[in-house]
């Protein structure tokens, strides 16, 4: 959250269409394992874009490429078990075509993730036995995603899109873990001032 | 009518939530941190008796997995049954080291589990430790560790192994016995031939034949399945567990990265020397058909244990799982363990 806060207030000097830089804000429905419930807001900023035109049989059509660095803070639930609280800041990259219809991939290598876990007891070798307080565990949690969208709005600031993303949760026991999750949501931008 | 449609409402809501769980039943899920471990025991059924019946799960599984036909329908009608995953299992997280001495450490886990409990549920709690397969290796492990076999009431092994070589040395005759069977019975009696030629060839002994050995305990057990001679399904309640209940990614990744078997078997871990000093009282239940822990790995058991009272039972009908294959008898059984001796 401090990264997103740090974008949006200190921004990297963008090379744009439009004099003023483009913020985008996100809110996804969050699945982890598909189905545990969760939500994830997100904040990209465009920093590089470039317009290209693609060259097919028959047929041209116009590119959008844009380099997107990110953060985003998310929650999910898995009922019955624990509750994952994380954030992560990367960068992304988008391509959009003519039809405003985007590819997207993000490597987001700053990441954190802290579990909570249900009534915990703590045990110790004198055979004490403590209730632990907010149980859980803090992870390193890198993440990678991929996925669609379109831009339905004006100016190619807003639109929907789908993203699989996985996180590896480091140390996981005593190796990694990897969580696969959907996300499912809607994109709306805002042009920032010049700093 | 406005008001009317209000108040059906609200008479609707209070309803569905109002709902109370029946007063005799404990649903709850806790963790137990020990050593770096925090291990999730899932707690359903009956507290009124107060018998718990602690569940250690075999290789490559996990808690919940058990958790359908005989423990949902008998089991947690009269008992608490904790469906616990083991270090680096299932649902378990944390951050450690790999320690020199896994097998023990899992052991005091379940010793830690046992004094959560108690301290949780309260004194006067009974625990019956149940192990399956490796589980059976893991709970004599923890009643043979020094003053620990009091903090339960009794020992059920299902399908439990004590001894690595000798479940490994059995098993290639135990599948030449399974074949000579089928094939007497005049039983798909070309592909047994053939699978008992191929075992006839295996030397029991060598570890180069110990992955032929398992695949030609598969292919026994589909042999079994397609002549009906074991009745297979796949309960939607146990698949329900599997992807919903648990996560299929964390299970799978956390059985890949830890296999306290495998550290089992490289040590040639065997406890059948030390069986004597287990003096509690114990139902051994192992099937007839079993190609992983063959029935004579139970005999061995029941003729090691030092308790006085103890029970080896041979399911009929059943492979790896009796609980899944005969379920009522499976729980009858337990029950009736159970019953004698709390």
């Amino acid at each position: 959250m401090i990264l997103v806060l740090i974008m949006h207030f200190f921004p990297l000097q963008a090379q744009t269409t439009s004099s003023d830089p483009l913020y985008r804000y996100s809110v996804a429905y969050f699945g982890n394992n598909l189905w545990n419930p969760g939500v994830k807001l997100g904040m990209e900023y465009t920093w590089k874009v470039k317009n290209a035109t693609d060259h097919v049989p028959n047929l041209k059509r116009s590119l959008q490429k844009e380099w997107v660095p990110g953060a985003s803070i998310g929650f999910y639930l898995d009922p019955g078990s624990h509750a994952g609280l994380f954030s992560n800041a990367g960068i992304g990259y988008r391509r959009t075509n003519g039809n405003d219809r985007t590819r997207y991939a993000s490597l987001n290598p700053a990441g954190i993730y802290r579990s909570f876990l249900t009534e915990t007891y703590a045990y110790d070798d004198q055979g004490n036995i403590e209730r632990v307080t907010l149980p859980g565990n803090f992870y390193y949690a890198p993440a990678f995603s991929i996925g669609i969208g379109k831009f339905t709005g004006p100016d190619l600031q807003s639109g929907w899109f789908t993203h699989l993303t996985i996180t590896t949760l480091i140390p996981y026991n005593h190796w990694i873990m990897p969580l696969i999750n959907l996300e499912v949501g809607i994109m709306f931008g805002k042009r920032g001032g010049t700093q | 009518m406005r008001n009317f449609i209000t108040i059906g409402c609200i008479i609707i809501l209070a309803t569905v939530f109002g709902c109370s769980k029946p007063d005799h039943r404990l649903d709850e899920v806790i963790y137990v941190r020990h050593k770096g471990a925090d291990m999730p025991a899932y707690l359903h059924g009956n507290p009124e008796a107060k018998v718990f019946v602690v569940v250690l799960h075999g290789a490559g599984s996990f808690g919940l997995a058990f958790r359908d036909g005989a423990f949902t329908e008998v089991l947690e009608d009269n008992y608490v049954v904790v469906y616990w995953d083991q270090r680096g299992q299932g649902m378990s997280q944390g951050r450690y080291e790999q320690p020199d001495d896994l097998v023990g450490l899992m052991a005091d886990d379940v010793i830690a589990l046992a004094g959560v409990l108690r301290a949780k549920y309260g004194k006067e709690i009974q625990l019956f430790l149940m192990g399956h397969s490796w589980g059976g290796a893991l709970g004599t492990t923890v009643l043979l560790k020094e003053g620990q076999q009091n903090l339960f009431s009794g020992w059920i092994s299902v399908s439990g192994v004590h001894d690595f070589p000798l479940s490994a040395e059995s098993r290639r005759r135990q599948l030449l016995s399974i074949a000579d069977e089928q094939i007497a019975m005049g039983n798909t009696v070309e592909k047994w031939q053939e699978l008992h030629d191929g075992v006839s060839a295996l030397d029991s002994l060598s570890a180069n034949d110990y992955q032929p050995t398992l695949r030609y305990a598969m292919q026994t057990m589909k042999l079994l399945y397609e002549s009906g001679v074991i009745e297979h399904s796949l309960a939607s309640e146990k698949l329900y567990r599997a992807i919903i209940d648990n996560n299929p990614v964390t299970w799978m990744v956390s059985n890949f990265f830890n296999q306290p078997v495998n550290v089992a078997l490289a040590d040639d871990y065997s406890l059948s020397d030390l069986l004597p000093g287990i003096t509690l009282p114990a139902l051994l239940i192992y099937s007839k058909y079993d190609v992983s822990v063959p029935p004579v790995v139970g005999r061995d058991a029941y003729e090691r244990l030092g308790s006085a009272e103890k029970e080896l039972l041979l399911f009929e009908h059943s492979i790896h799982h009796p609980h899944d294959t005969e379920p009522d008898r499976f729980a009858e059984e337990v029950v009736r363990f159970v019953e004698k001796f709390r």
